[in-house]
């Protein structure tokens, strides 16, 4: 006997071994069809008795097991069941002449045998035979089970004959010897008629008579018999014998115990199939339970028929322990034969079910461990195969999954050993995915994706590559791919370098066959192998949702967010809404994404491989919005530190997008990895609005991009910006072109400037622009440009800043309201040395030559399609930067009073702080040229301003200003009013010889410049006064002509009549007044003669007075003179000093000065 | 780098840490598996290896002990999967004997194993603490100057420099040991042994 049965248990012993097999060409179908139906039958309760009969079907059995049948009943085949196709009657013969040849092969030990004939009709089958049956089809043969149960029943009488006939046996016949196969020999010639030799086939027929109770269902006799027979056995040293009856006790003991069975689902099914009832049947027979041995009654010379004489000793069944021990004597005794090993195998496996039902798993290790070590005679592959497949199954039974998950894998490389032809790489697959559990491995990455590595890393490593190479063999591709980064997932905190870098050299030879998917893999035994994404290839530490860049992020517009707020709740604040949307957009980003434009998403990165990572395709998942994701690849440096990479995509509606992870391809596995799932990511929010579609203004200018970057201020950003280079006091018009560079229509437009602080005081407006001329142009399509010019003008001060007063201060003659002699002084005297040849690019203190800068920014608010419905604009800024260079200065400023009270002369020391020649001119005309450096005066004869009827300054302004900020306001607009009557421009009319031909094309350029040049900011308070038309307002009538600047001329002897009038335009009264005129003459040698009395000759008084004029009074006096001689006069009106001219400006008090000429009278 | 355990452990700590060692009452997340092996071939092989569990593993799910080495070190290096093959079907008779045990009083409790099963070659010796930090060790079967006393007096050894390591306040309970003194410990017993 050689070939062990692994599924034996020890309620095996009480079975009947009936063997169907078919004849002929049966097909497998078929067969097993009617097999299962056969094999239903397994018990039968005997008719006539109580007991039940168990049967055991195989449908193969070697026959070399079945001359076994001496040794343990239930290894011998009593009843065969063939079952054949026989289409037609005269294959008959021939049909049954093979089922007798079947017969033969059991002959020997066969109780009863039966033949199924399927598909023959005829007389044939009329012929009544109990050992045939015909059915004509497969279907239809219903009685199959009711011919299996007579089969059975006659099975049953011949054993209980045989059973009788052993049992019965007269002590004084002569016992045959039972002898196993492998003893025949040994009992050649030996002397049967010892005692020794007696008691040995004593013991020998008893244990084999409480096989037959056994199978009979007589289990309290057999346990009985089986005593008797061990006492026997064990005193005359039959060791294989008496193991085989202990083993039949604690088989029968078992059953006893253990009526649900030891086989695992077998027997549980067997319990159902109706044993129960049995059992208990059994139990209750009287006086069973009382059964006892009585060793006295054991005669020597044979075996007493009555087992009732014993009834009254020891209990014997075995208890559960003794059991243990029983099975562990009886396979010591195995042991000793060699060719005993099966039964000692089978024993051990046996004794290991009941331990496992015990629970006692420490014991039942030891029956496997010894189990493990029987050495059967050369085993095949499948033998060795289906033997650790059992070890690993009787471990688990035990609870010992690993020591299971250890013999299951080496069944596992056995089905592929190198000694086999045709590896079986399909069944050693399977087997290695029975391992799993035992080792603690799912096959579900996120098992690993938290906390420690769970198990034991360097077996489950080595079991995932077996798992791949397996599937690589049996020709599945898609499954090592998966296997393999299954294992460079969860396994790569254990890998070393080499190690990393075999796996993936191996996966992307793999990949290139098969990539890898993200698909679940359904395997055909219905396990499923999840996705593995391969998030640690890179390594993802932190995901952040960036907003749009400053010019393209969308802003809502103030009033609809009003609304919104309105509608949401009446209230303008409560703490309860404000707490419940904080907890809802926890997650939630407060910016905004626009359909159709790029988005971007930032991942900081991290390559914990020793090489370098390449990563295709890295894109976004995203939900809530179609979005269509632009991948990236990317290589990434071994071991890299932390590395950003900005993944961008285009969400391509509106609504609420989630970013829920991304994918990547990486060795050719397509991964898709949700934030969800990944351990240790900071994420600052998934989730942001998609606001329908804005147009794209892209800005151009005519200006050179500026590398300058503004200041922020106020979070302003600014995406572009321009420089340019002016000279102070010049324009240019700045050329600005919005290109629509989406998708939309822009609508609507608004721009605002604003300037960014600075130190400089500026000068009227820096930025002007006509909107309309843009707005005319809109809407915009999308490809258009609409173009905006834009005028810079650049006036600073042109003032020589700390130099200027201490200069007008010591000029004393400009500033006396005194007459100068010669009115029309049209110059310009140059200035003192000393000042003249001070170089422009010296370090005077306030460096007149410094470049000063002047920034700004231009904001375009854009908005148009559908998102201007929405409420939404963008904010498109641009950048201006201006450096201005200085041009001219006036180092200094004062007045000179001209001939009419009216006009005064402004003095301005022009300095040219240029290196090229300026001319400057005022009102166009009188153009003064002006070397570089060169500082020249200019004097300019200007009206004097009646700033009074000036407008105030808007009066919400007022109100506010104090006094201070009021008069500076007042100032600002009295520049402004001179300036613009002044209209001091210069203009550049040449380059330095060195520089023109170098640079023509600037030189060019330059010829043209020109500018203004303001005086606003260096008139003070006292050159202002001086501009100022007094508020009174002087008047002197030579004989009723107003005497401004013509010399009156008059008749020696003729009285003239003086008229002095004063209008009083300032807002309070003034006076009175007490003048007198003083007449004198002016030798033109710097004399004035006053001493004239004897020349003129005034009528009436030479003083008038004037009474109090209230304001926008008027007032005269009059008065005559008389000349009595001929010649030039001059008439000097002079104030009385008393206390009203104290209150009074002096030029307010400012009298012209009266010529009159005195010629010869009329005869 | 690891710092090997520090000298100067105050006496509470070091208090506290012996304790979480030897009471899974008080520290029950401390529970978890450590082995040993040893083994000697063709001179002398030790092998070391050590088990943690998971704490919350050890109180929810107790038939899912996830039993995981926290130190291994066997002689000579190659061939090295063998011995934890073997070290991992041992974590059976283990936790067999431990369930076995389970009832007996934790103050009462032997803590050495004895033999976990021989197999033809190498015998396997088990030692669990209190707080279920299995050690284990693989011998040659051959050596037969080893007795029961000596391995048990090895397990004791390794049992106080692992109380060793546990008190040094770097260590991650659950972290693989990379201290020296405990390498020099394991290294000086195998030594010994040869």
């Amino acid at each position: 006997m050689s070939i062990p049965d692994y599924m034996q248990c020890a309620e095996d012993h009480q079975t009947l071994l009936v063997v169907v097999q078919p004849v002929g060409v049966v097909s497998e179908e078929n067969f097993f069809r009617i097999y299962k139906r056969i094999s239903s039958v397994s018990q039968i309760s005997v008719r006539d008795s109580q007991r039940v009969l168990c049967i055991r079907y195989r449908h193969h059995y070697p026959p070399e097991n079945n001359e076994w049948g001496d040794f343990q009943t239930h290894r011998k085949v009593v009843g065969l069941v063939t079952i054949t196709d026989c289409c037609s009657a005269k294959d008959w013969p021939q049909t049954f002449e093979k089922f007798h040849m079947q017969k033969e092969i059991y002959g020997s030990t066969l109780y009863d045998s039966r033949l199924f004939v399927f598909g023959l009709q005829g007389e044939i089958t009329e012929q009544p035979r109990t050992d045939v049956a015909f059915y004509p089809n497969y279907e239809d043969c219903q009685t199959v089970e009711r011919r299996i149960e007579d089969f059975i029943e006659s099975l049953f009488i011949v054993l209980e004959s045989k059973r009788l006939d052993r049992a019965t046996d007269k002590s004084g016949d002569k016992i045959p010897l039972l002898c196993v196969p492998f003893e025949k020999k040994d009992f050649v010639g030996l002397d049967t008629d010892s005692r020794h030799y007696k008691k040995r086939c004593q013991g020998r027929m008893r244990k084999h008579v409480g096989d037959l109770c056994l199978q009979a269902g007589m289990l309290q006799d057999s346990l009985v018999h089986y005593h008797m027979s061990v006492e026997l056995l064990r005193s005359v040293n039959d060791f294989l014998w008496l193991g085989a009856a202990l083993e039949g006790l604690c088989s029968a003991s078992v059953i006893y115990h253990y009526p649900g069975g030891t086989g695992g689902p077998n027997g549980a099914r067997r319990l159902l199939g109706g044993s129960l009832p049995a059992e208990a049947a059994n139990r209750h027979r009287p006086g069973a339970q009382e059964v006892l041995i009585d060793p006295g009654a054991l005669t020597t010379n044979g075996i007493n028929p009555d087992t009732s004489a014993e009834i009254g000793r020891a209990k014997n069944c075995l208890s559960p322990e003794d059991i243990i021990d029983k099975y562990k004597e009886a396979i010591s005794y195995y042991s000793k034969y060699k060719n005993a090993g099966v039964i000692e195998l089978e024993a051990c496996v046996k004794a290991v079910r009941v331990l496992a039902i015990q629970k006692r798993s420490m014991e039942a290790s030891e029956f496997l461990q010894n189990a493990v070590y029987i050495n059967l005679r050369q085993l095949s592959e499948e033998e060795k195969i289906q033997r650790y497949s059992v070890l690993s199954e009787l471990y688990e039974l035990i609870g010992f999954r690993r020591k299971s998950a250890f013999f299951k894998r080496v069944a596992a490389m056995q089905c592929v050993a190198p000694s086999i032809a045709e590896p079986g790489w399909r069944a050693c697959y399977k087997l290695l995915l029975e391992t799993l559990p035992g080792y603690s491995l799912s096959l579900d990455p996120q098992d690993f994706s938290k906390g420690t590595h769970r198990g034991w890393a360097a077996v489950q490593m080595r079991l995932l590559h077996e798992l791949v190479y397996a599937s690589r063999r049996m020709g599945n591709p898609a499954l090592s791919v998966r296997h393999l980064s299954f294992l460079l997932q969860t396994m790569l905190d254990f890998l070393s370098d080499q190690e990393k870098k075999d796996v993936t050299q191996s996966l992307e030879s793999y990949t290139s066959k098969c990539p890898g998917t993200m698909e679940l893999i359904t395997l055909p035994d219905g396990l499923s192998l999840p996705p593995v994404p391969l998030t640690k290839l890179p390594i993802v530490r932190c995901v952040k949702l960036l907003d749009l860049p400053a010019s393209l992020r969308p802003q809502k517009m103030k009033s609809l967010l009003g609304q919104n707020v309105s509608t949401k709740s009446p209230f303008i604040y409560s703490p309860i809404i404000a707490h419940s949307r904080g907890e809802e957009r926890n997650k939630k980003i407060d910016f905004q994404w626009v359909q159709g434009d790029v988005c971007e998403v930032q991942l900081m990165v991290y390559n914990p491989m020793p090489f370098e990572l390449r990563v295709e395709n890295m894109g976004l998942l995203t939900s809530g919005v179609e979005f269509e994701s632009l991948p990236a690849a990317l290589s990434l440096p071994a071991e890299s530190g932390l590395y950003p990479v900005t993944l961008v995509g285009v969400p391509q509606t509106t609504g609420t997008i989630t970013v829920n992870g991304y994918h990547t391809t990486v060795f050719g596995v397509f991964s898709d990895c949700l934030l969800d799932n990944l351990p240790g990511i900071k994420t600052s929010g998934s989730t942001v609005e998609v606001i329908p579609a804005l147009p794209r203004v892209q800005i151009s200018t005519s200006l050179p991009r500026s590398a300058h970057s503004l200041q922020p201020s106020s979070g302003d950003e600014v995406s572009t910006s321009v420089s340019v280079q002016l000279y102070n006091g010049e324009t240019q018009p700045l050329v600005i072109q919005l290109e629509n560079i989406g998708t939309e229509p822009l609508e609507k437009l608004e721009v605002t400037s604003k300037i960014l602080t600075t130190k400089e005081k500026l000068f009227g407006d820096f930025l002007s622009w006509k909107l309309e001329e843009v707005l005319a142009q809109l809407p915009l399509q999308p490809g258009k440009v609409a173009t905006l010019t834009v005028d810079i003008r650049v006036k600073l001060d042109f003032s020589c800043q700390g130099s200027l007063l201490p200069d007008l201060g010591d000029d004393g003659i400009s500033v006396s309201g005194f007459p100068l002699c010669s009115p029309f002084r049209q110059v310009v005297r140059p200035r003192a040395e000393s000042k003249a040849s001070n170089p422009p690019e010296g370090s005077k203190p306030g460096d007149p030559s410094h470049t000063k800068t002047l920034e700004a920014i231009l904001n375009f608010k854009y908005s148009g399609g559908p998102g201007h419905v929405e409420g939404y604009y963008r904010n498109l800024s641009l950048g201006l930067h201006v450096e201005v260079e200085p041009s001219v200065f006036f180092t200094r400023v004062s007045t000179l009073p001209a001939t009419s009270t009216r006009q005064c002369h402004l003095l301005l020391d022009v300095f040219n702080s240029t290196e090229h020649e300026l001319a400057v001119s005022a009102h166009g005309d009188g153009e003064l040229t002006l070397q570089a450096g060169e500082c020249r005066r200019m004097a300019i004869q200007v009206d004097k301003f009646n700033f009074e009827s000036f407008p105030e300054p808007p009066g919400e302004d007022g109100h506010f200003a104090n006094a201070k900020q009021l008069e500076e306001e007042r100032q600002e607009a009295r520049g402004l009013e001179i300036n613009s009557k002044l209209g001091v421009r210069w203009r550049i009319i040449s380059f330095p010889r060195g520089h023109s031909c170098v640079v023509l094309d600037r030189a060019h350029l330059s010829l043209k410049r020109t500018g203004e040049a303001s005086v606003e900011g260096l008139l003070n308070q006292l050159v202002l006064e001086h501009l100022q038309l007094a508020p009174l307002q002087w008047d002197v009538l030579v004989d009723g002509q107003p005497c401004d600047c013509e010399a009156a001329a008059c008749r020696v002897g003729d009285p003239i009549r003086l008229e002095v009038r004063l209008t009083n335009r300032s807002l309070r009264s003034v006076g009175p007044f007490a003048l007198t005129v003083v007449p004198f003459q002016d030798h033109q040698n710097g004399t004035h003669n006053y001493d004239l009395h004897r020349a003129v000759s005034f009528v009436g008084s030479s003083t008038f007075y004037l009474g109090a004029v209230q304001p926008s009074g008027q007032s005269a006096c009059l008065g005559a003179l008389l000349f009595l001689y001929t010649g030039d006069f001059f008439l000097h009106i002079r104030f009385h000093e008393d206390s009203t001219r104290k209150e009074l400006p002096p030029s307010w008090l400012c009298l012209p000065s009266v010529h009159v000429r005195a010629l010869e009278g009329r005869a | 780098m690891r710092l090997g355990p520090l000298k100067a452990v105050p006496t509470a700590v070091w208090k506290i840490n012996q304790w979480a060692l030897e009471d899974e009452n008080v520290f029950p997340w401390l529970a978890g598996t450590w082995q040993v092996l040893h083994l000697k071939c063709s001179g002398l092989v030790f092998l070391t290896g050590a088990h943690r569990v998971e704490s919350h593993h050890f109180i929810c799910c107790h038939p899912l002990l996830q039993n995981y080495p926290l130190y291994i070190r066997s002689i000579p290096t190659e061939n090295e999967l063998k011995f934890h093959y073997m070290v991992h079907t041992s974590l059976d008779v283990v936790d067999e004997k431990i369930s076995a045990m389970g009832k007996a009083l934790v103050d009462q409790r032997e803590l050495y194993l004895g033999l976990l099963y021989p197999t033809e070659d190498y015998k396997v010796y088990g030692y669990v603490t209190n707080s279920k930090v299995k050690f284990v060790m693989v011998v040659d079967s051959s050596n037969t100057a080893l007795r029961d006393n000596e391995i048990r007096s090895m397990f004791r050894k390794l049992h106080n420099s692992y109380t060793d390591v546990m008190c040094n306040p770097f260590y991650n309970p659950g972290d693989r040991i990379q201290s020296r003194a405990f390498d020099g410990m394991v290294t000086s017993m195998m030594i010994q042994v040869c």
